[in-house]
């Protein structure tokens, strides 16, 4: 029997050969790993994990879920999996927009790349066939004017995932980017993509080619579908127009976690910026804000577009996250909008993470601080963090250095432990300090320093599923575990993390199997996350990852934070040793009878 | 004491804060009290009008800390004490 919601569909694309052959999902490996990060990671951990990531034999992936572009609430999510350049490890990347639903549309459950094109190429995924054509004149153009050639040329309601000048020459950190500025940012997957000499992916796709269930479970899908939908419709966090995500977009979070104290400044010397309120979301609302995009069947729109009318900083651009905000104002010392919003537009245009950028840029200040740079990088000058942003993409003078990312550079510099960085990786923009869970996460993720791995700030913050303390190591393991499986389901399936604000494995479970036909229950759902969480484990384990790199940067364990939080340090190694007895690891490490239990192996 | 408003109730006062003074002894719910005394429309935004309780994912920090980690409602402040008011907000 075929299943529901999926195409059925792989594209197999050999850049080197330059051939496309197509192959079915495999129906075991669809009920094991569903779709999006979980099927992605199969497929990267088959092509084998010593692969070297900036080498043709790497794989890069781009995946869609079982309910992508299917009514499923917020079910717009393209997963962007491959080895990462920035940190060894398996990452996977998603980003908004409508190009994963295009995707699906177009016939697609994903599209795996390999080889090395001899000349810069770019793809056109439509009706179930993926071309191959000359991307010659679109090499070296930032994404925008990327995309608008590629859309006078194959129309405008295409969609383009491109890469900027950053990914082609390998910055460590560069994106994937789409037509709406929505970004695959995490990991470097566009210097894969630049290693591939792979420019651009064209996605054309009608809606009329929406995933839908089987004609016998249609009323059980509407039923799941209406489900979901009403919760996000009246939840208190995702409610439309009504609660602060739809209203003041991600950004809304920086003045909680700068009140407790859990807001890193000044490259993490600090936990608490006294501009905070200058760079949060309420100020970008009311004053540069101008519009409120949305993604594939989403009612929350969270997303917002800015524009700087005048002057300098004249820019018009999407959208301002609260981890931008953070990275490029509170971790670098600049309260000053404007200059940050021209900031994001040009990481958006030249393809890197604004995450890594801004925590890069925070760490090339205190190096120059301490003397280890020939140039001055003063704490707060837009200017020159500006000029720094353009080096990095085009990798000229000490932008060649920060194209290697936070961790790299301050190795290159001579003081790694001014990167506040996990396994190579950044940090995002909560404190470990003043949140004690989100380090243990921090320190576990296997993509490296990451937030939405195991975003235990919805329980320690805001409260949900359930209120924790955030002060407080007890329980932190298993409430990170939770978060841990779960995301690595709904990412498979592939939905916003924003979803489960409101739905839970109940809801998330029930339209996966209506879709599909898998009778796939709550429990076996986070049986099936767990499971990904151990692959993506033992193929870092199989690279030489294990329990000496689920660490924090040292200044986190032992500088006390500020503001609310003074005092505090991050007690990892008490959760640490909890969480490995939770997984049934050791230090760090995936046992065989784990693999086997799982049925990994 | 200084209250501080955010997101959405920040509309409800200048720069989004509130000045009170309260009597020794005086917990959360008294400085709320105070609070919808003098900013009536405040209060259907923060508490169930039935319990007096907390509505679902407001949040009150004092000095950073969540009251709901403290004695909740009943977490006794003074006049040095800052109180931050925080509509339902999420994000990532």
């Amino acid at each position: 029997m075929q299943l529901g919601g999926y195409a059925n569909h792989l594209a197999h694309i050999d850049l080197t050969k330059g051939t496309v052959a197509y192959s079915p999902i495999a129906r075991d490996l669809a009920r094991k790993y569903i779709g999006g990060r979980g099927l992605g990671v199969k497929f990267v951990f088959d092509n084998g994990p010593q692969v070297e990531a900036l080498s043709p034999d790497n794989l890069l992936c781009f995946m869609n879920g079982p309910v992508t572009g299917s009514p499923v609430s917020m079910s717009g999510r393209l997963a962007v999996v491959t080895k990462s350049p920035l940190t060894g490890t398996v990452t996977d990347s998603h980003m908004g927009g409508f190009a994963a639903a295009r995707l699906r549309w177009a016939g697609f459950d994903g599209l795996l790349v390999k080889g090395r094109a001899a000349a810069p190429t770019y793809l056109v995924a439509e009706n179930g066939t993926v071309t191959l054509h000359d991307a010659s004149g679109i090499w070296g153009l930032g994404v925008r004017a990327t995309v608008r050639a590629l859309r006078e040329k194959h129309g405008k309601d295409a969609s383009v995932l491109a890469i900027g000048p950053a990914g082609e020459r390998l910055v460590r950190f560069a994106a994937w980017m789409n037509e709406d500025d929505r970004a695959s940012g995490r990991g470097g997957t566009g210097a894969v993509g630049g290693a591939k000499n792979l420019k651009a992916i064209v996605i054309i796709g009608d809606r009329k080619s929406q995933p839908k269930p089987a004609d016998a479970r249609k009323a059980e899908f509407d039923a799941a579908q209406k489900t979901g939908l009403k919760a996000i419709m009246e939840g208190g966090l995702t409610a439309p127009n009504k609660g602060g995500l739809s209203v003041y977009g991600t950004n809304v979070l920086t003045n909680i976690l700068n009140e407790a104290g859990a807001f890193p400044s000044f490259n993490g010397r600090q936990s608490h910026f006294e501009k905070g309120y200058e760079i949060s979301g309420e100020a970008f609302k009311e004053h540069l804000v101008v519009k409120e995009p949305v993604c594939h069947a989403c009612p929350v729109a969270c997303k917002k577009e800015l524009e700087v009318k005048e002057g300098r900083w004249k820019v018009r651009t999407e959208s301002m996250e609260y981890e931008t905000a953070w990275s490029l104002g509170a971790m670098c010392g600049l309260s000053d909008r404007e200059p940050m919003a021209y900031m994001l537009d040009q990481c958006n245009d030249y393809g890197l993470d604004t995450i890594e950028m801004g925590v890069t840029l925070a760490m090339v200040m205190e190096a120059s601080e301490l003397k280890l740079t020939d140039e001055v990088v003063n704490w707060g000058d837009a200017e020159k963090m500006s000029a720094l942003i353009r080096a990095t993409a085009y990798r000229e003078g000490l932008g060649d250095t920060l194209a290697l990312g936070a961790y790299g550079a301050a190795v290159k510099l001579g003081n790694p432990d001014i990167a506040m960085s996990v396994k190579g990786q950044a940090i995002p923009a909560y404190d470990p300090r003043g949140v004690q869970g989100i380090g243990l996460g921090y320190a576990t993720s296997n993509r490296g320093g990451c937030h939405v791995r195991g975003y235990t700030i919805a329980s320690e913050i805001a409260g949900i599923p359930f209120a924790t303390d955030r002060t407080v190591t007890e329980g932190k393991a298993s409430l990170l575990k939770i978060f841990q499986d779960l995301f690595a389901f709904t990412d498979s399936m592939d939905v916003c993390k924003f979803a489960t604000f409101s739905e839970g494995a109940g809801e998330f479970a029930a339209q996966v199997a209506a879709l599909t036909g898998m009778a796939i229950t709550p429990e076996e759902a986070m049986k099936i996350g767990e499971r990904i969480y151990n692959l993506e484990r033992y193929y870092n384990n199989q690279n030489g990852f294990s329990g000496k790199d689920d660490v924090l940067p040292k200044r986190f364990l032992t500088l006390p934070a500020t503001g609310n939080s003074a005092g505090m340090v991050s007690q990892l190694p008490v959760m640490l040793k909890e969480y490995y007895e939770l997984r049934g690891w050791v230090d760090g490490v995936v046992t065989e009878a784990k693999l086997k239990e799982l049925e990994i192996i | 004491m200084k209250i501080k408003l955010f997101a959405n109730l920040r509309a409800h006062a200048k720069d989004g804060l509130v000045h009170l003074t309260l009597p020794s002894g005086a917990a959360v719910s008294d400085a709320l009290a105070h609070l919808f005394d003098r900013i009536p429309a405040l209060a259907e935004h923060v508490v169930d009008p039935g319990t007096g309780e907390l509505l679902p994912y407001v949040n009150i920090m004092l000095r950073g800390r969540l009251i709901r980690d403290l004695e909740g409602l009943q977490t006794k402040v003074d006049d040095s004490d800052e109180l931050a008011i925080f509509p339902p907000i999420a994000g990532g």
